[in-house]
C-alpha cells in the first residue's frame, strides 16, 4: 500500500465541508436546471418558470457567496478529493463574487423580459436551456481557479451563444453567426495554444500555483510572448480594437433578449479573464506591458464612439457603444493602480446593467416603430412617455453624465490617469465620452423627438409598428425600469458600489490571500 | 522527437493559417479543424514526450518515481478533442445552412447583416 502520509500531500483526507460548496453554487444550480429543462423539452409551459427558479436560486447562491467573501476573504474549493494544484480548483475573490452576482441579476432581468420577446418556436428549440447554459459558462469562468478550466467554461459559453444567436435561422442571423463563430473560435483557440505553452513552461494550470511558478521561471522571453498571446485571445473576446469586428456584425441579428444577454455578459467575461490573467499569471504585464493595454483601450474608446455616430441602425449603434465601454475597462487595467482597478470594476458593473437595459429598450422602440433603422423611427415621446424617459436616462448613464451610474467610474478613472500622468488616456476617455454623447444625442433627437420618418412634418406620424398592449408593455418595461432605478441609485449613492469595487481592487492587487486560499499553508 | 513534433506542429499551423485566410467558408471550416489538431499536437509535445514508463504508479512504491510519462496533457487533449469535435460539427452545419440560405460561400458576398449602401439621410436638426 501507498504510505498514507505521502497520500495526504496530494489528496484530501477529510470530507469537504458543505459550506465550501457555496463557491460553485452559482454555476452548479443553473447547470442542474439546464439539464432538467432539457429533459422537459417539449413541455413549453415548464421552461420559463424553471429558468426563473434556477436563476433566482443562483442569484441567492451568488449573494451568499458574496457575503461570505466579504467577511472571510477569498474562498477556494478543489474538487474530486485531490488537493490543489493537482485537482481542479474553484477560487473566488471579491471580484469574481461581484461579477457573478451582477451576471445572475442581469440574466434574471432578461428572463423577465423574455415572455414578451421570445416566440413558441424559439422555446421549442431550447431558448431557456441555452440561456441557463450561457449563465453556467459565464459564472464558471468567473469562479474557476484553473486556467484550462477557464478554457472549458469559455467553450460552454461559446456553444450556448452560438445556439442563441441562430435561434430562428433567418438569413441575417446565419450571416452574423458565421462571423461571430469563426472569430470567437479563433480567439478561444489562441487561448488554448497559449495555455498549452504556459503549461509546457510552468508545469501547472492552477492560477495560484501559476503565480509562484511564473515568478520563479527563467523563461522570460517565452513568457513575454505568451502574455501577448493571452492579450490577443481575450481582446478578441472582449471586442477591443482592432479585434472587435465580429461584435457589430453579429449583435444586432438575434432577437432582442439575446442581444441584451450577450451585451451584458459576454464581453465582460473577456475583460474578467484579462484582469485575472494579468494579475495572477503576469502581475507585471510581461511582454504585453500595460502600455499596450492603454493604447488598445484608448483606441477602442475612440473608435467605438466614432462607430456609434456613423451607424444608422439602432442596435448596431449600441454595439459600438458597448465596445467603447470595453475600451474604458482596458484603460483601467492599463493604469493598474487600486483607484483605476476600482473604477474598472465599478464601470464593468455599470456597463453590464446599462447596456442590457439599452438593448432591452431597443426592443421596445423597435417594436413600436416597426424598424430598427433610426431614420424610420420617430415620435416615441408622443406614443409613450415612459419609453422616452427610459431612453433618455439610460443614454445619460451610458455617456457618463449625472445623475446616473456612469459618472463616478469615469471620474475615478480620469483621476487615476491624472495621478499616473497618463494624459493621453484622459484625452481618450473624454473624447470617447463626448462622441458617445453625440451619438446618443443624435439618436434621441431623431427617434424620440422627431415627429416621424425623415421628411414627415411634425405631428403627422403614423407608427408602422404594433401598438403594444398594456400588459406586454408592462412585461417589457419592468426589467428596464429596474435597471433605470439601479443606475439612478448608483449615481446618487455611489459609495455603496465604490466600497465593493475597492474591495475587489484590493483582492486583485493583493494576490497572497487568493493564493493562500487555493494552496493552503 | 520533440524537435520533429514541433516542426510538424508549425507546418500544420501554417497550413491552417493559409486556409483561414481564404474567402471560401468551407476552407475556413477546414482551417479551423486543422487548427484544432495542431493545438492538440502542440499540447502533447509541450507535455514532454517519453516512451518507456507508463503513468501508472506501482502499489508498492515508496518515494518518488522519475522519468514517468505525463498523463495530464492527454487528459487536456481529450477534453480539447471533444470540444473541438462539437464545435466543428456546429460550424459545418452553420456553413452549410449559410450557403443554402445566402446562396454563396464567399465571405466577401455575405453582407446581409451589414448596412446597405444608401444615400445619406437628410439632417433634420
Amino acid at each position: 500500500m501507498v504510505d498514507p502520509t505521502i497520500l495526504s500531500q496530494a489528496m484530501k483526507t477529510t470530507p469537504t465541508l458543505l459550506a465550501d460548496w457555496n463557491i460553485i453554487m452559482p454555476m452548479l444550480i443553473p447547470l442542474v436546471f439546464a439539464a432538467g429543462s432539457l429533459m422537459l423539452r417539449g413541455k413549453d409551459k415548464w421552461q420559463m418558470p424553471m429558468a426563473i427558479v434556477a436563476v433566482l436560486l443562483s442569484l441567492f447562491g451568488a449573494a451568499n457567496l458574496f457575503l461570505d467573501i466579504l467577511y472571510l476573504g477569498p474562498q477556494s474549493l478543489t474538487l474530486s478529493g485531490w488537493l490543489a494544484p493537482y485537482g481542479i480548483s474553484f477560487t473566488a475573490d471579491a471580484l469574481s463574487a461581484l461579477f457573478v452576482l451582477v451576471a445572475s441579476l442581469v440574466t434574471l432581468l432578461i428572463l423577465m423580459y423574455s415572455p414578451a420577446d421570445v416566440d413558441k418556436a424559439a422555446i421549442k428549440s431550447g431558448y431557456y436551456t441555452l440561456v441557463l447554459m450561457l449563465l453556467v459558462g459565464v459564472n464558471g469562468s468567473f469562479l474557476t481557479g484553473d486556467i484550462f478550466n477557464l478554457y472549458v467554461w469559455f467553450e460552454v459559453m461559446l456553444i450556448s451563444s452560438f445556439g442563441l444567436l441562430i435561434l430562428g435561422g433567418e438569413k441575417i442571423q446565419l450571416d452574423g453567426a458565421v462571423k461571430y463563430a469563426f472569430l470567437n473560435l479563433l480567439g478561444t483557440t489562441f487561448f488554448l495554444i497559449a495555455t498549452g505553452l504556459l503549461y509546457g513552461i510552468t508545469g501547472t494550470l492552477n492560477f495560484a500555483h501559476l503565480f509562484t511558478q511564473v515568478a520563479n521561471s527563467e523563461a522570460e522571453g517565452t513568457l513575454a510572448i505568451l502574455s501577448l498571446m493571452f492579450l490577443f485571445a481575450f481582446a478578441i473576446k472582449a471586442a477591443a480594437f482592432p479585434m472587435y469586428f465580429w461584435l457589430p456584425a453579429a449583435y444586432h441579428t438575434p432577437r432582442v433578449a439575446v442581444s441584451a444577454i450577450f451585451a451584458g455578459l459576454l464581453t465582460k467575461v473577456g475583460v474578467y479573464a484579462l484582469i485575472r490573467i494579468f494579475t495572477v499569471v503576469f502581475p507585471e504585464g510581461n511582454g504585453a506591458a500595460f502600455e499596450i493595454f492603454g493604447i488598445l483601450g484608448g483606441l477602442t474608446v475612440i473608435v467605438g464612439g466614432i462607430g456609434a455616430i456613423a451607424q444608422t441602425e439602432l442596435r448596431r449603434m449600441l454595439a459600438y457603444l458597448l465596445m467603447s465601454g470595453v475600451g474604458i475597462l482596458m484603460i483601467g487595467i492599463s493604469i493598474h493602480t487600486d483607484l483605476a482597478l476600482a473604477a474598472t470594476v465599478q464601470y464593468a458593473v455599470h456597463s453590464m446593467l446599462v447596456m442590457t437595459g439599452l438593448y432591452l429598450l431597443s426592443g421596445v422602440i423597435g417594436r413600436m416603430a416597426g424598424s430598427f433603422e433610426i431614420a424610420k423611427i420617430g415620435g416615441i415621446v408622443m406614443q409613450n412617455h415612459y419609453v422616452a424617459i427610459a431612453f433618455f436616462g439610460l443614454a445619460l448613464a451610458v455617456s457618463g453624465l449625472p445623475p446616473f451610474s456612469g459618472l463616478w467610474p469615469k471620474y475615478m478613472m480620469v483621476q487615476a490617469a491624472f495621478m499616473n500622468d497618463n494624459y493621453w488616456l484622459i484625452a481618450a476617455i473624454l473624447i470617447g465620452s463626448f462622441l458617445t454623447i453625440a451619438a446618443v444625442g443624435r439618436a434621441s433627437i431623431q427617434m424620440i423627438w422627431r415627429g416621424g420618418d425623415v421628411d414627415t412634418p411634425d405631428g403627422q406620424y403614423e407608427a408602422r409598428g404594433q401598438r403594444l398592449g398594456a400588459k406586454q408593455l408592462r412585461v417589457m418595461m419592468l426589467p428596464i425600469a429596474i435597471i433605470f432605478m439601479l443606475s439612478f441609485a448608483l449615481g446618487i449613492m455611489p459609495e455603496s458600489l465604490i466600497r465593493q469595487a475597492n474591495l475587489a481592487a484590493y483582492d486583485i492587487l493583493n494576490i497572497a490571500p487568493y493564493v493562500k486560499s487555493t494552496l493552503g499553508g | 522527437m520533440e524537435f520533429y513534433l514541433a516542426i510538424l506542429v508549425g507546418l500544420i499551423f501554417a497550413a491552417s493559417t493559409y486556409m483561414l485566410l481564404s474567402r471560401s467558408v468551407i476552407r475556413l471550416v477546414l482551417g479551423v479543424a486543422l487548427l484544432g489538431n495542431a493545438v492538440n499536437l502542440l499540447i502533447f509535445t509541450v507535455g514532454r514526450v517519453t516512451r518507456h514508463i507508463p503513468p501508472i504508479i506501482p502499489l508498492d512504491l515508496q518515494g518518488e518515481l522519475t522519468g514517468i510519462a505525463n498523463p495530464l496533457p492527454q487528459a487536456l487533449i481529450l477534453t480539447a478533442i471533444v470540444i473541438g469535435f462539437a464545435i466543428f460539427s456546429f460550424i459545418l452545419v452553420l456553413a452549410y445552412r449559410a450557403y443554402e440560405s445566402l446562396g454563396t460561400d464567399n465571405s466577401d458576398e455575405m453582407r446581409v447583416a451589414e448596412p446597405k449602401k444608401t444615400e445619406l439621410t437628410k439632417l433634420t436638426y
